[in-house]
């Protein structure tokens, strides 16, 4: 029940488990020109840690992850870059070779588990689908790890829940039971996209507490996938902060919350309501949306909107600086001083 | 570099100066779509055929001509030859001049037949969707009882009950098969209008109630049935051919319509096969043609190939 | 608009705008193939008594499922209450009937969540904006509609040539400000905000809220905002209603709520909401609620958050419904319905273990609970 504890105890230190490098993926269509949706993106999650992918819609963050996990359809397009686990790149690997990991070496829990689990199976099927495919579980001990796991995840009484279907169960319920499948296999890497955009705050924070402490029990890493810098706040240690498919400011939570440095990251934290601030007066809003940006190709896609924007904004493209720990990408950042 | 930026810019904000509708959009969609030209030229060239009939055609329906009647035997009937491009038919009649002046008659039947069952079904879904309770259970009861009838099989009994087959009777029958077909569809999204955010916040705004139905609901409702009935009209072209073939049509000998002219060859199929050959061909190319541009038409409708 | 101002203060005293007393929605579940049985109502809402003051803005923040979204529609009169009364002005709305109805209905109006669903897709925003005054009569001739229109779309922050497009050429934020255009159009008193910013990107939210907020100050508007977010509740209001399955659990000034929460269920809200400083979020303590949101169709007996509460104690909670009362020492405007709020207040009684109950899913669903009652394709749908 106490607030988030960092998990760096459980972290061995060697090597980062997942190593992103420049990944690019651009979305063509027929007749139309490409959408770069994400552009150059690089960070590494180191084992145990939980990492935090923020952005509004549109930012490239969830495609980011389908990405990680080779989801994508091949069709249209394209991905670059690479994505190296345990030495090895996923991009570059068989499909099915990549189906053999999944699951087992990194797994994902989505925004909806109403349409990530199949409506017609009941949730032990799929649970044990997961044990016995990569486990090699017989039946039987698939069933009671399953009812285990349900168990583990929070589900009351999981042994007469393993024969529920997905539409007898509340979202906060099968939100777990979706995690218990993504981690049947004790993956060291867990995506979250946006696990809790769909419930509701009470539910939210016993799915939250629960990520929190399985993070800590299995020692598996978490790359967290949000539009609420509120989740991130009490969950990831090091936190990415996208905006149109460039990662423009990375830092240590508490650093960058306390000093947002990159005009949208300060932007974004002064312009949301705040339950701890006085009620009433005037948030300070970003100015136009997404649909302002221009792209990066020679200009800060941010430019348009940002209240800091120089003349070089508009002409040069901002390179990402990394110094004391936290990544920039900005010709005008905020003093360090500014709050 | 900063102009290209500024540029946008300008680009969105004169863009702004047109608005574009969804009909607007829905209708750029159609014309990039090829399905849809190919059915748009197959109708286009069958409702110019079917219009300008009476001028193409060299002769006229009914007339026999000596010239080919005399060589009608009854193992032979003559092919083309000159002033008769596709020769006799089994009277001696101009099968080419036949063949035109029927477009007529199918194009006349099939729009007839669709307008009709189109506005009776209009009027039972509007009513229903819209006022919802017993009102609906009625409507739609009988229109299940309407619908639990082969089509086919219910035209041809309505056909049947009348005293002497003619031309309004294949029209009244195809009509009233496809009644059920647009009542159920419209009321369908008639609900779904009904529940939707839209037609909330107009109710909210105080706007009238029959402003509320006719304004907001239908017109948001009515895609699909035009899609519908371009669908029902290529139906129901086949379906007056299979009356008139059965012989529930007009039974005027003179006259000249594919699926009758497609009856009566089969007494001739093995003597000259291109007499029912060439009926069928053009129906089936006239069905094609409204159906690609049918199936077109709700694909550009329809708001998921909306961005 | 400095007229409606000055109303403002001389109305303060006087009666409240909007006067809800034991509103109560209650939803039939039908089954049977050919005669509809009722086999059960969902208890969407369930005795609300509320009122708003003019110039005035009031919160009501709960969970999906609470019931605020019909409770918001049938202060509207969008949904037909089951019982209770609502006093809009003066005039008894609930049961008002026909055209006298539709004409009253000037003078509330709605934004709506989904900015894109709630506008008429065939429409441009011209027509839009121009159908509410037509219908009302306030239309008065091209010329001077004209100047109107554009006097809307300018109050809103969009420009006149907007007027000419259609509402799905914007972005989300535009079309929740055509949205809100619209509900102006008509000149009301109260508008009926429900989520009007949660289906809108986070940097965008904040120019809806500021706009609400200028808007408000301007026209001398009075609202009902209804959210699922604290934290935009609480900013937006004067006072703020906690829902919980059908009723209100407490009430009062969004910074009294904040400072000295008193319903379990409120203290286990405000714990839960995500706030974006990390400091906080590591020594705040949390009060996690275990289980889900009982079933509307099936409410518990006594108080209804009785099966979830940490403070629930052995007497009163399982049987007797409390009422909002004000409990001692505390402001005359924070009202609780707890019968326990001055020893949980006061530290006498402590949070205990809760151990979450199985809840019933062969009425309806739980969690998919709609806000009304469909067929079960609908709320697998959902």
């Amino acid at each position: 029940m106490t607030a988030a504890r960092s998990t760096t105890s459980l972290r061995a230190e060697t090597g980062p488990l997942l190593s992103v490098r420049d990944l690019r993926v651009a979305f063509q269509r027929k007749g139309e020109p490409e959408t770069v949706a994400v552009d150059g993106v690089s960070f590494d999650v180191a084992p145990g840690q939980v990492v935090g992918l923020v952005g509004e819609s549109g930012c490239g963050k969830s495609v980011t992850s389908m990405a990680i996990m080779r989801l994508l359809p091949s069709r249209g397009v394209r991905v670059s870059g690479s994505v190296v686990m345990d030495g090895v790149d996923l991009l570059t690997l068989s499909d099915q070779q990549m189906r053999e990991r999944r699951g087992r070496d990194l797994s994902m829990v989505f925004q909806d588990p109403l349409t990530s689990l199949n409506p017609v199976i009941p949730i032990g099927l799929q649970v044990t689908e997961v044990l016995r495919r990569h486990r090699g579980m017989g039946k039987e001990t698939a069933r009671k790890a399953a009812a285990e796991l349900l168990e583990r995840v929070g589900i009351p009484d999981p042994r007469r829940r393993l024969d529920s279907y997905p539409h007898q169960l509340s979202g906060g319920m099968r939100q777990r039971a979706l995690i218990a499948i993504a981690l049947a296999c004790q993956p060291r890497l867990l995506i979250a996209d946006e696990p809790t955009t769909a419930l509701d705050v009470t539910i939210q924070a016993q799915i939250l507490e629960l990520l929190r402490e399985l993070v800590r029990e299995t020692g598996a890493a978490l790359i967290m996938i949000t539009h609420d810098l509120g989740v991130v706040a009490g969950l990831c240690e090091t936190v990415n902060v996208l905006y149109a498919g460039r990662i423009v400011e990375r830092a240590q939570r508490h650093r960058l919350f306390s000093t947002p440095r990159h005009p949208y990251t300060h932007g974004l934290l002064r312009s949301i309501p705040r339950l701890d601030a006085p009620p009433g007066e005037e948030l300070q809003a970003i100015r136009g949306s997404v649909v302002d940006n221009v792209p990066w190709t020679h200009a800060c896609a941010f430019a348009p909107r940002c209240p800091r924007s120089l003349e070089a904004c508009l002409e040069v493209t901002p390179q990402d600086e990394t110094s004391g720990g936290r990544l920039l990408r900005c010709h005008n950042p905020v003093p360090a001083s500014a709050e | 570099m900063t102009t290209t930026w500024a540029q946008r810019r300008k680009d969105r904000i004169d863009d702004l100066s047109s608005g574009r509708s969804l009909t607007g959009e829905a209708f750029q969609r159609l014309r990039r779509n090829p399905a849809a030209i190919i059915g748009a030229v197959l109708v286009g060239a069958f409702v110019l055929v079917a219009l300008l009939a009476p001028a193409l055609a060299p002769h006229d329906a009914a007339e026999s001509f000596p010239a080919l009647r005399e060589n009608l035997r009854p193992d032979t009937i003559p092919g083309a030859q000159p002033g008769f491009p596709l020769g006799s038919d089994q009277n001696g009649r101009d099968f080419f001049s036949r063949m035109l002046l029927a477009s007529q008659q199918t194009l006349f039947v099939g729009v007839f037949a669709t307008v009709i069952g189109l506005a009776v079904g209009m009027v039972i879904g509007t009513v229903a969707g819209a006022f919802g309770g017993w009102v609906d259970t009625l409507l739609m009861r009988f229109v299940d009882v309407l619908l639990s009838v082969p089509s086919l099989l219910l035209a041809i009994s309505i056909a049947a009950l009348a005293a002497r087959p003619s031309q309004t009777t294949v029209i009244i029958a195809v009509a009233i098969v496809s009644v059920p077909i647009f009542a159920r569809l419209l009321r369908g999204s008639m609900l779904a209008q009904r529940e939707s955010d839209h037609v909330l916040a107009a109710t909210a705004l105080g706007v009238k109630r029959n402003a509320l139905v006719l304004r907001h609901m239908l017109p948001n409702a009515i895609g699909p049935v035009i899609v519908q009935a371009t669908l029902t009209l290529a139906a129901s072209i086949l379906d007056a051919a299979a009356l008139s073939f059965l012989g529930l049509g007009d039974a005027d000998p003179g006259r000249a319509e594919w699926g009758l002219m497609l009856a009566q060859a089969q007494s001739y199929l093995d003597v000259r096969p291109a007499l029912a050959f060439y009926p069928a061909i053009a129906i089936i190319v006239v069905a094609l043609g409204f159906t690609l541009l049918g199936e077109s038409l709700r694909e550009a409708i329809d708001p998921k190939g909306r961005r | 608009m400095t007229e409606s101002d000055g109303m403002t203060e001389s109305a303060n005293g006087t009666a409240p705008l909007l006067d809800v007393r034991d509103l109560a929605v209650h939803f039939p579940i039908k089954r049977g193939l050919v005669l509809d049985r009722t086999v059960g109502h969902v208890y969407a809402v369930d005795g609300v008594s509320l009122h708003i003051k003019r110039g005035e803005t009031y919160g009501l923040v709960g969970e999906s499922g609470c019931g605020k979204t019909t409770l918001g529609r049938a202060i509207l009169r969008l949904v037909e209450p089951t019982a209770g009364n609502v006093t809009f002005d003066g005039v008894d709305v609930a049961h008002l009937q026909g055209e006298r109805l539709r004409t009253m209905r000037r003078r509330f109006q709605m934004v709506f969540q989904d900015p894109m669903s709630s506008l008429d897709p065939r429409q441009s925003v011209e027509s839009l904006l121009l159908e509410g005054m037509r219908a009302h009569g306030l239309s008065r001739g091209p010329a001077e509609d004209n100047t109107r229109l554009r006097e809307l779309v300018d109050s809103v922050g969009l420009p006149s040539a907007a007027l000419r497009r259609y509402p799905h050429e914007f972005s989300g934020g535009q079309r929740q400000r055509i949205g809100i255009a619209r509900a102006l159009s008509v000149e009301p008193d109260l508008i009926v905000a429900d989520e009007p910013v949660s289906a809108l990107d986070v940097s965008v939210q904040a120019q809806v809220l500021n706009l609400l907020g200028k808007l408000q100050v301007e026209l001398g508007l009075t609202y009902l905002v209804i959210a699922h977010d604290l934290a935009v509740v609480r900013h937006v209001s004067d006072r703020v209603g906690v829902m919980y399955l059908g009723g209100i659990v407490e009430e009062a000034p969004s910074q009294g709520l904040y400072d000295d929460p008193q319903h379990p269920y409120t203290r286990a809200l405000l714990s839960a909401v995500p706030v974006p400083d990390p400091e906080l979020e590591d020594r705040r303590e949390r009060i996690l609620l275990t289980g889900d949101l009982p079933s509307p169709a099936a409410p518990p007996a006594g108080c209804r958050f009785h099966t979830r509460c940490p403070w629930r104690q052995p007497q009163r909670c399982d049987d007797e419904r409390p009422q909002l009362r004000v409990i001692e020492g505390a402001p005359a405007g924070h009202r609780v319905a707890c019968h326990w709020a001055e020893d949980i207040r006061g530290g006498k009684l402590q949070p205990h273990r809760v151990d979450p109950e199985a809840v019933r899913d062969d009425v309806l669903a739980p969690g998919a609970v709609p806000e009304l009652p469909g067929s079960v394709t609908e709320i697998l749908g959902r």
